[in-house]
């Protein structure tokens, strides 16, 4: 892990878990390294705080899950995006992007 | 249910241990995996509390601990639910006395517009029950534009006969328009009709219900005194019955009978001629009680004018002021110390909830040290306080109605009052408890959640609360204890004044002599003698006398005594002449100020159950009411009087 990597912005991590999932169903762990290694090590998920985030985004109706086989053939839960969270993750998208434009003007021009 | 938990359960450990798994075969230690992770019971605590009905299966599960936490220590539990239900009890009874007789109103149709008018002094101060005259009472009838109803009634009593049932009965005399003024219907039958009959009669419920037994009465005839009469209705049953719920305060009858007043009535202005009145009006819609105050005193100071004398006064209230402007200081101070006792009630509650707190400082460190986050922790605390609350609640509603019965007949002045326990002050006292609790609790779920080391070792500042607590608890103590004692030194003055009377033993009776048996005067004055005697005869009677009228009472004639300017004073209290026989005085041990008693060579021409007007007679100055001002002090016995 990079020493100077980042903590995440309250509510970010959601953001991230759905675009993550975008792209098919992955369990826990998959999901923490995925993020980092897009991230390039950039982003420090803590890794226990995603659990709770997934268990709340599965009840809002977010995600929903299935126990499949790992890539070591191990039970692992899998979480994939529901409809309803599709319509959230281009929600947040558009609402990230606005916010860091406005934020970067900000710096850039004031 | 439970498989659901289980399972849950067993796949939210595989999840988590899944993912350690993993991370430890990346970091090639398990313990590093573990520490990139995080507290792995925090993190499944956390989990739980994001599944759906998570703080309602939370909620019941603190609460079963909760309980099983107080019941392991019932010492404490007994001691705070105790504290609790004692100083809500105790506030809620007196609340609900307040409410009863603060928020009071008559069970009449729209109470706002009803107002009653009754005698005054001459500075305008209402005399509760005292008369108007029937002239007066006749000019703000037909003159106050005000009032849309106004009508008058008088009591009298008298022997009642319904087929074999015979009963002595309170009987209102009341003028047209007076069940108009109240605007209740009769339950059954009807009320009195306007220009109806002068020999139809309405009953109370109570009476109806209690004394005829409920029988079918509308329609048949009875007799008031012989006089035959029709039963045209009965009216409801919190009309005004004289105990139970809804007595109105005002009348109390058994029987309702029309009173048509004689033109000479109507012009009659003094003691003398009129006949004396209760008076009570509705309100014209859009009226208001200024406006009729001005009108009546307008009339008030006309009449004045015109007849002098013991002529007009009158004072006009709202109905419903006038019913509850009784005991209104004793019971607002009453729920003062009231509110005292509820502060230390809470001060020690608080107290309690502090010390056990800290008394369990290991285990929230340990609850702590194991994941518990301090949101639990501080939910836990309130749960638990919450149970506490609702054990206090049920009992205090116990003590409540226990402390009902005393205030009721403290409060009553005479009138009964029945202040139920309703919903609001159920709800009232349940808020009391939760709050008073709550407020406690959170201090100690505050203090206790607030990190380890506060929980392991908090001595000093747990002194120093503590110390305040008794402090304030000892403050609070002591103004209630100095307010206790003022009140009692107030009670006992007022028991040790003297009435002018002996009660101790002293048993009264009324009797009603009517029929034509009674008409003559002799007739009267034997039966009197007739009865004295056999009372006198009585095993354990020690003496035995007859009035025409209660020892203290109202509806005596007032009289001037020769020699005096009549209500000279305007605060001079009106004396009432009652008729006794000899041994009056010595039966109610009443001291002479000056002069002797009667004996029996006095006149006896106005004997009680003779005339009604006492003629020429020696006067005896006692001390019936209030002895110094009754007469100016110039040494008045012996003087003739009428």
């Amino acid at each position: 892990m990079a020493p100077e990597n980042l903590d995440l912005p309250q509510g970010t991590l959601e953001l991230l878990i759905l675009r993550t999932l975008a792209l098919g169903a992955r369990h826990g762990w998959a999901i923490t390294e995925r993020i980092q290694q897009v991230s390039s090590d950039a982003l420090c998920v803590k890794q226990g705080s995603l659990y709770p985030a997934l268990h709340r985004m599965q009840r809002q109706g977010l995600l929903k899950s299935h126990w499949g086989a790992s890539e070591a053939n191990r039970r692992a839960k899998f979480y994939e995006l529901t409809r309803k969270g599709r319509g959230q993750l281009q929600a947040q998208t558009a609402e990230w992007r606005r916010l860091t434009q406005a934020v970067g003007q900000v710096l850039e021009q004031a | 249910m439970r498989y659901w938990r289980r399972r849950r359960e067993r796949e939210l450990n595989e999840e988590i241990q899944f993912h350690l798994d993993r991370a430890a075969e990346k970091a090639g230690s398990a313990q590093t995996a573990q520490a990139l992770f995080g507290g792995s019971e925090a993190i499944k605590e956390e989990c739980r509390a994001e599944r759906r009905g998570a703080t309602l299966a939370g909620f019941a599960r603190d609460l079963a601990l909760g309980w099983r936490l107080l019941r392991r220590s019932p010492g404490f539990a007994c001691a705070a639910i105790a504290t609790l239900a004692l100083a809500v009890g105790v506030n809620t009874a007196v609340f609900s006395t307040m409410n009863a007789l603060l928020r009071f109103t008559p069970p009449f149709r729209d109470p706002g517009r009803l107002a009653v008018i009754v005698g005054a002094d001459r500075q305008g101060n209402p005399l509760p029950f005292n008369p108007v005259w029937s002239g007066d009472f006749a000019d703000y009838r037909a003159e106050a534009g005000a009032f849309e109803e106004m009508a008058g009634w008088s009591y009298s009593d008298a022997n009642f006969s319904a087929g074999a049932e015979a009963a002595h009965v309170q009987v209102l005399h009341v003028t047209q328009g007076f069940f108009e003024v109240w605007g209740v219907p009769a339950a059954q039958g009807r009320t009195l009709a306007a220009g109806g009959g002068p020999r139809e009669v309405v009953l109370n419920y109570s009476f109806w219900k209690h004394v005829l037994g409920g029988a079918p009465i509308v329609g048949r005839a009875v007799r008031l005194d012989g006089q035959r009469y029709t039963a045209i209705g009965v009216m409801p049953e919190h009309y005004c019955d004289n105990s139970g719920n809804g007595q109105n305060g005002l009348f109390g009858p058994d029987v309702f009978v029309p009173l048509a007043l004689t033109p000479a009535q109507l012009n009659a202005h003094d003691r003398a001629t009129a006949t004396a009145l209760q008076v009570g009006g509705r309100l014209r819609p859009g009226a208001t009680m200024a406006q009729a105050k001005t009108e009546i005193a307008t009339i008030v100071r006309r009449n004045r004018s015109r007849y002098p004398g013991d002529g007009p006064d009158a004072a006009i209230s709202l109905a419903a002021e006038f019913l509850s402007s009784q005991s209104e200081n004793a019971l607002l101070m009453l729920q003062g110390i009231t509110g005292l006792i509820l502060l230390i009630g809470c001060a020690s509650i608080a107290g309690l909830l502090l010390e056990r707190g800290l008394a369990r400082g290991p285990e929230m460190a340990t609850r702590m040290a194991l994941g518990a986050p301090r949101r639990r922790l501080v939910r836990q605390v309130l749960t638990e306080a919450l149970v506490l609350a609702a054990a206090a609640a049920v009992a205090s509603l116990g003590v409540a109605w226990l402390a009902q019965w005393p205030l009721n007949v403290l409060m009553s002045n005479g009138q009964p009052l029945v202040a139920n326990l309703d919903a609001r002050v159920t709800a009232f006292s349940l808020a009391m408890a939760l709050g008073a609790t709550l407020l406690a609790a959170c201090g100690a779920a505050w203090r206790s959640s607030r990190s380890l080391a506060a929980n392991v070792a908090a001595q000093p500042a747990r002194q120093r609360l503590r110390g305040t607590l008794v402090a304030a608890e000892i403050a609070l103590a002591l103004v209630c204890l100095v307010a206790t004692a003022t009140l009692i030194a107030a009670i006992r003055q007022e028991i040790q004044a003297p009435i002018g009377f002996d009660p101790l033993g002293l048993v009264t009776a009324n009797v009603t002599l009517a029929g034509p048996a009674y008409v003559s005067p002799a007739s009267r004055g034997e039966f009197a003698a007739r009865l004295q005697a056999a009372a006198q005869a009585l095993p354990g009677a020690q003496a035995a006398a007859i009035v025409n009228g209660a020892a203290v009472s109202w509806d005596q004639p007032t009289v001037a005594a020769q020699g005096t300017a009549p209500a000279a004073a305007p605060s001079d209290p009106p004396f009432k002449v009652v008729a006794v026989t000899p041994s009056y005085f010595a039966t109610l041990r009443i001291q002479q100020l000056a002069g002797r008693a009667f004996t029996s060579t006095d006149s006896n021409q106005g004997a009680p159950g003779g005339d009604r007007q006492p003629h020429r007679r020696t006067a005896s100055l006692s001390r019936l009411c209030q002895p110094a001002r009754a007469l100016p002090p110039r040494g008045s016995a012996g003087r003739t009087r009428w």
